[in-house]
């Protein structure tokens, strides 16, 4: 564990990563009950106090209908991290399903599959998804859904290469000749094995699903008012934009922050995970 | 190479396929009856039915969907709801601005990513290279529609540079831009129209900067990872040792190999600048694709935005297209596979 620990934590902005996802899970999961103005993540209206500029009791100022933007950008940060969430396992669950049938079965059903999910890959993402979520309807939920459609085919491809190597490994032939079927081979002996990848996939992903469904919100076919979703509120404060900038500001200044510490923490991870990587940069260092 | 060739336009049409796939049968799920949307509220439930029938609508699904490919084949994209004009026709000024926007953004990828990665690469460990890191995770990280409003607050404002449209509407009036390929800066350039040039060409900026910055990022760090495996390799010593200028070693053998892995992302980055132009132009209400699909969505105009997502497919298909090409051409190994 701790060859594992100290190289993460000794490159700086990795740490950095690490300690600002911590403190965003503390604050999607404490919020409610801290915030300044907790009502204020709903439809609540306070007219008098409308579009007034950060100071002391609104430190973020408020929007056009007098709501406090900092208790509402608190609150949105469980909206976004509970987003990532469901779109990566939804994602990560079909394409970690699809990849492994095509990898272990081969032949015919490997070759459909994996022609699909080249066909996939070779969609815009946010352009299907903007498909799939018009044909869907505006809501948070089928902005989730249309992005984790748009999400697995990464994962199946992922997987199946994982599959095809360890299948050949001794201990799965020895599975099989004790009798094991298909599925307990693959769920009992060649997928815990192949996690690794799958889980560094992962938390590269997180980052840019929220970014994506941000992306959605803004555009109108995600989160729907009055709900603290950032995109939204981004998409909202730009019709006060450049005069009551902070409208817009705030809001997007937190889903660049939770973003780049999913990336930092995920694009460590991933340097650590791959050795040959690690070598490299070794070898690089000392002949450069 | 002929060979090549054929298998990845047979692959494009694979793609093409699943998307039309993928529209036609959401089509299914969009709410709300297309006839009668056709017909207008005010239609009796008669002249629904002859909508319907007129359209094909009563046909059995299976017999719809080939219905619909056949049509897509001779190149008729269907009828948008809302216009009631061939949704090609409709879409053909609108793709232009959008071409002419994501080509001059991908552009600015290649001419900064690609010295930006070198560098990176050669001061390894440096901190131009430290910065690098944090400044390629920040720039993958930013929402563009929101560096665009952050662009329009800095660079608008302050320098005066214009944040909405293709073009001034005054200058147009005062000199109308002959219409050639529906590209501004090129028909001005051709018409020698120098006023509209100038205000297209000061429009343009800030959106592409915005839409660039994102794939830029990913381009400098694709060429510094690659170019540092490269530069471990055997044949880079032995050129050292040959007493070889680093700027020889560099540039003629080293990013030569560094470039094929770099070309792939370039490619895929393609994608991504064609998705960030829908939110790229909703910021500086440029009047593309984007804008376009984004009008169609909120007027639940199905056929429009199926449109739509199957030429920003077939536009995506046809640059990696034109990328794989050039890879094979570039490192013959790949057509044997």
């Amino acid at each position: 564990m701790r060859r594992v620990l100290r190289p993460l934590l000794r490159n700086r902005l990795t740490l950095g990563g690490f300690v600002g996802l911590l403190g965003l899970v503390l604050v999607a999961v404490t919020a409610p009950w801290w915030v300044p103005f907790p009502e204020h993540g709903g439809a609540a209206r306070n007219l008098a106090h409308r579009l007034q500029p950060p100071d002391s009791t609104y430190w973020f100022g408020t929007d056009d209908l007098g709501r406090d933007i900092f208790s509402r950008v608190l609150l949105g940060t469980a909206i976004s991290l509970r987003t990532g969430a469901l779109v990566v396992a939804v994602a990560a669950g079909l394409g970690v399903t699809l990849g492994a049938v095509a990898g272990y079965a081969g032949g015919l059903l490997d070759e459909a599959i994996m022609r699909v999910t080249d066909a996939f890959l070779a969609i815009p993402s946010l352009v299907l998804a903007l498909a799939i979520g018009s044909a869907l309807g505006p809501s948070l939920t089928n902005a989730l859904l249309a992005i984790a459609l748009v999400w697995w085919p990464w994962y199946a491809r992922l997987v199946r290469a994982q599959v095809l190597s360890i299948r050949e490994q001794e201990y799965v032939a020895a599975a099989r000749s004790l009798g094991s079927g298909a599925g307990r081979i693959l769920y009992r002996h060649i997928l815990p094995n192949a996690m690794a990848p799958i889980l560094v996939q992962a938390s590269l992903d997180f980052g840019y699903v929220i970014l994506t469904a941000a992306s959605l919100g803004f555009l109108g076919l995600g989160a729907q008012p009055p709900t603290p979703e950032w995109g939204l509120m981004v998409s909202v404060g730009r019709k006060f934009f450049p005069k009551w900038w902070w409208v817009a500001t705030f809001p997007g200044l937190a889903i660049f922050v939770a973003v780049l510490c999913f990336n930092l923490a995920g694009d460590g991870l991933r340097e650590l995970s791959d050795p040959r990587l690690r070598k490299l940069d070794g070898q690089a260092n000392k002949e450069v | 190479m002929l060979d090549y060739t054929l298998r990845r336009i047979a692959f494009l049409a694979l793609v093409l396929f699943v998307v039309t796939t993928i529209t036609f049968s959401l089509a299914y799920l969009v709410p709300g009856d297309p006839a009668r949307l056709v017909a207008g509220d005010k239609a009796s439930q008669e002249q629904v039915e002859v909508v319907r029938i007129r359209l094909g609508l009563d046909r059995p699904i299976p017999v719809q969907y080939a219905m619909y490919l056949g049509r897509l084949l001779r190149g008729d994209l269907g009828r948008s709801l809302h216009s009631n004009r061939p949704v090609l026709e409709d879409i053909r000024d609108f793709f232009s601005a959008t071409f002419e926007l994501t080509t001059l953004a991908m552009g600015l990828t290649v001419v900064i990513g690609i010295p930006l990665g070198v560098l990176s690469a050669v001061r390894r460990g440096s901190l131009v290279d430290h910065a690098s890191r944090l400044f390629s995770l920040a720039g993958v990280s930013l929402p563009v529609f929101w560096l665009g409003l952050l662009l329009q607050l800095a660079f608008g404002m302050a320098l005066g540079l214009p944040i909405a449209g293709r073009v001034s509407s005054r200058v147009l009036m005062d000199a109308p831009l002959q219409t050639v390929t529906g590209m501004y800066l090129i028909d001005s350039l051709l018409t020698r129209n120098w006023a509209v040039f100038r205000s297209a060409a000061t429009h343009i900026v800030l959106p592409m900067v915005t839409l660039a910055l994102p794939s830029l990022v990913l381009v400098t760090r694709m060429v510094r990872s690659s170019l540092l495996e490269v530069l471990v390799q055997d044949y880079i010593r032995t050129a050292r040792a040959y007493g070889f200028p680093e700027r020889v070693i560099m540039f003629k053998y080293a990013l030569k190999n560094a470039m094929l892995a770099t070309l792939t992302l370039i490619g895929l980055a393609y994608g991504y600048l064609l998705g960030g132009s829908f939110l790229v132009e909703a910021v500086f209400a440029w009047p593309g694709l984007g804008r376009y699909a984004a009008s169609s969505i909120i007027l639940s105009d199905y056929p429009a935005i199926m449109g739509v997502t199957l030429l920003v497919t077939l536009a995506y298909g046809l640059v990696n297209l034109a990328v794989d090409l050039c890879y094979a051409w570039i490192d013959p190994r790949v057509k044997l596979r």
